[in-house]
């Protein structure tokens, strides 16, 4: 198990810490409390963009990476629906390197057009890679509104629409900062071969004289129980049919959260899996197929994806699907496909 | 207390990396073992690494397929018997296939290490390599090759490495919807029976690796009832580099173009090796290379652009990789060839080749942490028939090289060289 200690600086910063002195690096990562649930809707690609901005220089410190870079370190962010987070590996013996890299960008932001500019160029032509430049990549700009009416799960984190991202305005940006970038709406984790010690006394060097923010509770709209089936038929020029159902689920601290990863897992996790074994090897109705779940922090989604084979009709494909959910509805899991499972995790 | 958040705190540099060697020895029928005992968490990873690959095989696919469908049943167990196992002890497979080898990679609890080492052996020895399983897995893979060829990157790289190394020559060619038809079970199961053999295996095992652990290897595998009997033809295969430099094709659906400029560079043999590396890394080896700086960070014309060193043991090839948006391909082209021409032309500054020095270092010392980082490490060594002193040297070669070195190195390999462009999109 690991060794973990915790504490909270007055500014409301949780910091979490995990002592391994097996390697001579140590991890920092960052977790801030806001994802692209939390834009709004006619501003979607949001908490991505803002990332992207994280690395364009900061109140005291004009560039982020060539800092990191000298002392022998990597860094690296994401974002998704829920959190943006933000890490940095480097040799422990500089570590306070990215406490002083990451309490600036913490405290303040360089806001420039310029760089706003740019970064909103990277972020469309990520856009264009990702979701429009290849084949069923532009599934989930569907997939979500279809399965979301109202939850602002209904857009990907990269965004609704380019033109979401062309838009950003500077006022926008820095809105979004003072809004969400707080110690109080953030929690920091270290791990490696610092000790506790030292964290407490960097983060109360560099973090602590960060003044709290007021970051305005979270009240989204719940998503209403689905009534109605709800289909979609996207046409496109790709070489094979593809299908994709979703099933709402429990949010992400729900006593049947892990149950349901577990049920993803006993249907498509490796090639001893159900849908694998049934509808790819014994059936041959699928080239690929796949049930997972979101997780998301509020109620997510419980996807099947499958990639047919040439010729297989739609409505074979699809009844399979639902024949195996029978199954696990009607029936019975093993005792020893349960015990593989959890020995995966 | 105030602080000065302008200033950056004191660090220190990386002077030299301290790092485990293998130990080797030897198994009762000669397969080399290197044990790496490192760690505490009670996880061991086995790589058998078998001399084959690619470069061995008469037709595209075949070493690929061997090794990805020794899984698929053996003289003991179903597919799906051999499946339920691995997933109830928890154990992972990866097969690969690479250019001259064939990689067997397991990682397994250290307390499921003689059940599972029971089930590889006969999955590496006894494969029945089924009929009904060929087909679906033939099936599947001709589709992941027509959804993949229709990706922008899959296209350029495919038509850059036949225009610099010829489609008769391993490192060139790629498959085709041919290939796929033409593939057949007897192709798999001559290619096992001739490569994946004791006499042409070596093993690593890396982790939590005690004398029990060496022993129950030796049981398995140590053993004389899978060598080859047949001699092994010696290949050779003739590089055929294009005399068109320049390929654009066009994908008229396509929002964004991929980029591949290079040319055929030397490999890890060559002492110059190592100085190209840094030269690299300046060029578009990191995040904030030349490349990235200008064409990303500045221009904003893509998500990402950067080069690479790829060695292979017989020679090595210089890439640019970028996809970018493609009404501006030929701004992002002029960048490019604007960066290579400039460090031809310019020292590179102190301030930034000792930054590049740093980031490196920590790299190195980033892919010497760890049993399983230093089993890859080995990994390496082996394929290029190399001591661990390759590795100290270019240590050195990193902390000492110049500014005026790199000039050098970027003029001779550059200079009025003519690099194979290939554009689709």
């Amino acid at each position: 198990m690991l060794d973990i200690k915790k504490f909270t600086l007055e500014n409301g910063l949780r910091i979490i810490v995990n002592e391994d002195f097996s390697t001579p690096f140590s991890v920092m990562n960052i977790l801030y409390d806001v994802g692209s649930k939390d834009e709004d809707p006619e501003k979607t690609g949001f908490a991505h963009l803002f990332e992207h901005l994280m690395f364009g220089g900061s109140v005291n410190i004009p560039i982020y990476d060539i800092p990191l870079q000298r002392v022998g370190g990597e860094n690296n962010a994401f974002t998704n629906t829920d959190i943006t987070n933000y890490h940095i590996t480097l040799p422990t013996e500089n570590i306070e390197t990215a406490f002083w890299l990451e309490s600036d960008r913490m405290l303040n932001l360089d806001f420039s057009q310029k760089n706003l500019d740019t970064q909103k160029n990277v972020v469309i032509e990520e856009f264009k890679q990702r979701y429009l430049n290849k084949p069923y990549g532009d599934v989930w700009l569907y997939l979500r509104p279809l399965s979301y009416k109202v939850h602002p799960y209904q857009w990907p984190t990269i965004g609704k629409e380019i033109s979401h991202i062309q838009k950003a305005t500077l006022n926008d940006v820095k809105d979004f900062f003072y809004a969400h970038y707080a110690p109080n709406n953030a929690i920091m984790v270290l791990s490696g071969s610092v000790t506790f010690e030292t964290v407490k006394q960097l983060s109360e060097k560099w973090f602590a004289p960060i003044p709290t923010r007021n970051v305005i509770p979270r009240n989204l709209p719940k998503e209403p129980e689905q009534k109605e089936h709800r289909r979609l038929t996207i046409e496109r020029n790709v070489p094979f049919d593809s299908i994709y159902l979703t099933f709402h689920m429990c949010d992400r601290m729900d006593k049947n959260y892990h149950a349901s990863d577990l049920i993803s897992d006993i249907l498509s996790n490796g090639k001893s899996s159900r849908l694998y074994q049934n509808l790819v090897q014994k059936k041959k109705l699928f080239s690929e197929i796949n049930a997972y779940i979101s997780g998301e922090m509020d109620e997510g989604l419980f996807i099947f994806s499958g990639n047919l084979m040439k010729g297989v009709p739609l409505i074979t494909a699809e009844k399979a699907i639902w024949d195996e959910i029978e199954k696990l509805k009607n029936g019975y899991v093993f005792e020893y496909e349960l015990v593989k499972v959890r020995k995966k995790k | 207390m105030t602080i000065d958040r302008t200033k950056a705190p004191d660090y220190k540099t990386i002077d030299s990396i301290e790092y485990i060697k293998a130990n080797p020895l030897t198994l009762d029928n000669n397969i080399q073992l290197f044990t790496i005992h490192v760690g505490y968490q009670e996880v061991i990873k086995l790589d058998f690494i078998f001399e084959a690959g690619e470069w061995v095989q008469n037709a595209s696919l075949i070493s690929e397929y061997t090794v990805n469908m020794l899984q698929e049943g053996t003289q003991k167990f179903a597919a799906s018997e051999l499946a339920e196992k691995l997933d109830y002890l928890g154990a992972y497979i990866y097969y690969s296939s690479t250019k001259h080898t064939n990689v067997i990679s397991v990682y397994t609890l250290s307390k499921h290490i003689i059940e599972t080492l029971g089930i590889i052996e006969d999955i590496i020895k006894r494969p029945i390599f089924p009929e009904h399983r060929f087909s679906v897995y033939n099936g599947k893979k001709l589709q992941q090759y027509i959804i993949e060829s229709q990706k922008v990157e899959v296209i350029s790289q495919q038509i850059f490495s036949k225009n610099l190394f010829g489609n008769n020559h391993p490192y060139g060619i790629s498959a085709s919807t041919e290939s796929f038809e033409k593939i057949n079970l007897n192709h798999l199961i001559s290619f096992h029976q001739t490569n994946i053999r004791s006499n042409n295996c070596k093993i690593i095992a890396a982790g939590m690796v005690d004398e029990q652990v060496i022993q129950a290897i030796n049981k398995y595998f140590g053993g004389n009832d899978w060598a080859c009997t047949t001699e092994k033809p010696a290949l050779s295969w003739q590089k055929e580099p294009s005399n068109n430099y320049k390929q654009y094709l066009e994908k008229p659906d396509a929002v964004q173009s991929a980029i591949r400029i290079g040319k055929e560079l030397v490999n890890k043999h060559h002492p110059d090796f190592p100085a190209l590396q840094v030269f690299n890394t300046v060029f578009g080896g990191y995040f904030s290379s030349r490349l990235m700086t200008n064409i990303r960070e500045d221009k904003g014309y893509t998500y990402g652009i950067g080069s690479g060193l790829v060695s292979h043991r017989e020679a090595g090839y210089f890439v640019i990789v970028s996809q970018v948006g493609k009404d501006v391909y030929q701004k992002a082209l002029h960048e490019i060839y604007y960066e290579l021409e400039k460090l031809q032309k310019e020292l590179i500054p102190d301030e930034e080749l000792q930054l590049v020095k740093n980031y490196m270092m920590g790299t190195i010392l980033r892919n010497f942490d760890g049993a399983f980082a230093l089993s890859e490490n080995l990994k390496t060594l082996l394929e290029y028939n190399i001591g661990y002193e390759y590795y100290d040297n270019f240590i050195q070669i990193v902390r000492n090289v110049s500014s005026t070195d790199l000039q050098a190195i970027a003029i001779s390999y550059f200079k009025d060289q003519q690099l194979y462009e290939v554009i689709a999109g």
